[in-house]
């Protein structure tokens, strides 16, 4: 409980944003769902077999699993809110639709026949008859879209449309249930203040809620103006993966392109998603740059010709393969810093010390000890197999979920694990990287990516971004991650010290 | 008189079973016509057929002189009220706003409707003050058909439709609406066509009663003429039906044939007056809670009641 409020003390800013965002998408793909569903289902009123088939369809919709549908949509209509929204709205229709549908055909067809008695036009008659009495049950049907909506709409995150679903990822994958729970907490709550609202709403009169109508038009189209009013500057987005490494990164980015240029405003984007997602955001120009990985552009994103893999393989710089391979998609990346965040092995600084370790050949000195790795990389030829050729290493192995390998190490349980040589969790539990002298782990040096085109037209970005070039080093990494995955301070405050410390960015820049 | 709405040579059929077969009609200007049947014998269809609700197959209806299918449907609409069996006031509308429904739409000035809505419900006695601006669920049955018809009046139609508005009312409030009705029809003239399945119900309001049978109209005439000589045997059995249910009329209602008296041992208002002549056979008189009060009643009071009701008036 103590830590679930700490975590939400330190990260109450990142949780009003979220919840802003979530807040945004939900409301907005409800209303559209409603000016789609509500007018079909009055339209199908007198065309009983239309209206059974657009009840199979919407309801057909519905059970396409969310995930798949995302991914669905991507070909189309790329990633972000747009995606989001839409997907969303597709869950909403049989609800409203069935409900506005039943509400309406459920009425009394004396109240029918009096209308037509008395001549009412179509108007009328659902103004003051047939949507007042229906109105019950179409709010109910919008009350159980709109929970549907807000619950699904955490999976937003994973396509970069933000919400309270990155607290949910951010949680899984720093393994940090403090930030799961709270993300799917407010999105829990959310949907409770939502309910409760559209309760209210049901009792309200017509004229009232014009007025409600009105003052929303009124507040989002005065938010949407002053919006477009304050942009006259460039924009330019740079967004980063899940985690606080990307977020640290793109932070500096932004301090260092805004001081560079005064013209530009840089919105970031953290925590948008997975590698694919914001590959293909970045091609799709929804995004201007993120910081890539080396490594990963030669194993995941291009593939390297049989001449680049050799090379590769026997331990050659992976950046100008990198940066060639990127070039024939129209994709540049500039000049990477100085840390490798790959795999490292890990031991406790105060047995390094003790055994005088500072290379993975010196563990070789030592005799048979106790290991525990992540099954993945007990497995890969770029990691434990690698090693035991490579080293010759002769270690008592005993593999472990990712998530309790430091916990082994710090209880002493093993002597040795797997880690990646940024991780936090070295500097949290004073533990110590051992240099590669072999050259066994790939290397993945971090550096902007962007498209060739975009990096000719902004010089002074491409000059002000290369002035990280060559910095940074593991342990200064670590440390910054520490700060910001441990201790909860902002990603922009431990980017912005560093800045200074380093005299790239100057102190009257506040 | 005038013809006001005529029906020449009218068919309508469901599924080619005809419900209204060949009718041909007239109904008179300021007459209270009472069409009267038992149900599917095509009553209900030929009402609605004259506000177009239904569609004939065959055949022309004219409202002074011109068919109804060439007026405009809004305008024909609006010119003949209606009042529903199932009452059907709008729940979401108040009282007052169910009533002004027509004179709204045909944009009378707002002060001209108020005093209109206002009017009418005190020609009902519901009391403006008290009635205008509640919710038709709180009102009884019987005010709530009372708004129901001067909602059809509001907009002064010349013609208003009545299908079988009372039937699902109880009897002594039934009795009550049918006075309300002669007396609006008294003094407004407003052509009424009613339909009814109920012959007393029938011969207490018709200035002219068509029986309707089987798709036909088998007898039209003055409730006099109807009952002194019966076109048929069926009509003769339906009118011989309305003699009986005399009998059943709820005692309270012959408060205006007795006694007003002083508190004794007392008959329920609600009796049938069949077991108060079998307690008559027994008692000169019989004392009867009244709505007013109680009331004796001698058994030259209910000969009186009698001959009043079977005579035609």
């Amino acid at each position: 409980m103590q830590t679930i409020w700490q975590t939400f003390l330190a990260r109450r800013s990142d949780l009003w944003v979220a919840l802003g965002q979530h807040l945004q998408i939900s409301l907005i793909a409800l209303i559209i769902a409603v000016v789609i569903a509500v007018p079909l289902a009055i339209w199908v009123q007198p065309h009983k077999r239309i209206a059974n088939v657009l009840l199979q369809v919407t309801g057909v919709l519905q059970t396409i699993p969310s995930l798949a549908l995302l991914g669905l949509l991507i070909p189309f209509v790329g990633i972000g809110n747009v995606p989001a929204i839409i997907a969303l709205v597709v869950y909403a229709l049989l609800p409203i639709f069935q409900n506005t549908y039943v509400g309406l055909a459920d009425i009394d067809p004396a109240y029918r026949e009096a209308e037509r008695a008395f001549g009412m036009p179509r108007y009328l008659q659902l103004l003051r008859v047939e949507l007042p009495l229906a109105l019950p049950v179409i709010i109910g049907g919008i009350r159980t879209a709109t929970v549907m909506i807000i619950g699904t709409a955490t999976l937003a995150a994973l396509i970069g449309a933000g919400g309270l679903g990155t607290f949910i990822l951010l949680g899984i994958n720093r393994n940090d249930p403090a930030l799961t729970l709270i993300g799917a907490i407010a999105s829990a709550a959310l949907a409770l203040v939502f309910s409760a609202g559209l309760a209210v709403v049901q009792r309200l009169k017509w004229r009232q809620l014009g007025w409600l109508a009105a003052i929303l038009v009124v507040l989002g189209g005065g938010a949407a103006g002053y919006h477009a009013w304050q942009q006259p500057k460039e924009e330019i987005v740079v967004a980063g993966k899940l985690g606080s490494e990307p977020e640290i990164l793109i932070n500096m980015y932004k301090q260092l392109i805004e001081q560079a240029d005064p013209n530009v405003t840089v919105t970031l984007k953290p925590n948008f998603g997975q590698t694919s997602f914001l590959f293909s955001a970045l091609k799709s120009g929804k995004v201007d740059l993120y910081p890539e990985f080396t490594g990963t552009v030669v194993t995941a994103l291009a593939k390297p010709s049989q001449a680049q893999q050799r090379q590769i393989d026997a331990g050659a710089d992976s950046y100008p393969i990198a940066k060639a391979l990127l070039a024939k998609s129209g994709l540049t990346m500039l000049k990477p810093m100085q840390y490798n965040n790959t795999y490292a092995l890990v031991v406790k600084q105060s047995f390094a010390k003790a055994h005088g370790l500072t290379t993975i050949s010196d563990l070789t000195k030592l005799g048979r000890t106790r290991a525990g790795f992540d099954l993945e990389f007990n497995d890969r030829a770029d990691g434990y197999k690698g090693l035991k050729q490579a080293y010759g290493l002769n270690l008592a192995v005993s593999t472990l979920d990712a998530s309790l390998r430091y916990q082994a190490i710090v209880k002493g349980q093993v002597v040795v694990t797997d880690g990646y040589s940024t991780d936090a969790q070295l500097r949290q539990y004073h533990l110590v990287a051992l240099r590669d002298d072999k050259r066994v782990f790939a290397t993945y040096r971090g550096a902007p990516v962007m498209k060739a085109k975009f990096a000719k037209a902004h010089p002074r970005l491409v000059r002000a971004l290369n002035r990280l070039a060559g910095r940074i080093s593991e342990k200064q990494m670590q440390e910054m991650n520490y700060e910001v995955g441990v201790k909860q301070e902002s990603a922009a405050k431990v980017a912005k010290a560093y800045l200074q410390q380093h005299g790239l960015l100057e102190a009257r820049h506040e | 008189m005038s013809n006001l709405i005529e029906f020449d040579h009218v068919t309508k059929e469901y599924h080619d079973t005809p419900v209204v077969a060949d009718l041909t009609l007239n109904i008179e200007e300021g007459e209270l016509f009472v069409l009267v049947g038992p149900s599917g014998g095509g009553k209900t269809t030929t009402l609605k057929m004259i506000n177009r609700l239904v569609t004939p197959n065959a055949g022309v209806i004219r409202m002074r002189g011109k068919a109804v299918t060439d007026y405009s449907l809004r305008e024909l609409r609006w010119d003949i009220g209606y009042v529903l069996q199932q009452i059907a006031l709008f729940p979401t509308m108040t009282v007052g706003q169910n009533i002004a429904l027509i004179p709204e739409m045909k944009h009378w000035p707002k002060a001209q409707v108020k005093a209109a809505v206002d009017d009418l419900l005190t020609a009902v006695k519901l009391p403006p003050a008290e009635y205008r601006d509640r919710l038709p669920k709180q009102l009884s049955g019987g005010e709530q058909q009372r708004v129901g018809i001067i909602r059809a009046l509001a907009s002064k139609p010349p013609v208003v439709l009545m299908d079988e508005p009372f039937s699902a009312l109880d009897p002594l409030v039934r009795t009550q609406l049918q006075d309300l009705v002669l007396e609006l029809h008294a003094q407004l003239n407003t052509t009424i066509v009613f339909v009814t399945h109920d012959m007393t119900e029938a011969l207490r309001l018709g200035d002219r009663i068509g029986v309707m049978h089987h798709a036909k109209l088998v007898q039209i005439g003055t409730p006099q003429e109807i009952a002194e000589s019966p076109a048929s045997s069926f009509v003769d059995d339906f009118f011989a039906g309305a003699r009986r249910d005399l009998l059943d009329t709820p005692v309270g209602e012959l408060a205006e044939f007795g006694e007003p008296c002083d508190d004794g041992v007392s008959l329920a208002a609600d009796l049938p007056l069949s077991q108060v002549i079998a307690q008559l056979t027994e008692a000169d008189t019989v004392i009867v809670r009244g709505a007013a009060g109680p009331f004796t009643l001698s058994r030259q009071a209910v000969m009186r009641f009698l001959a009043a009701r079977t005579s035609t008036n």
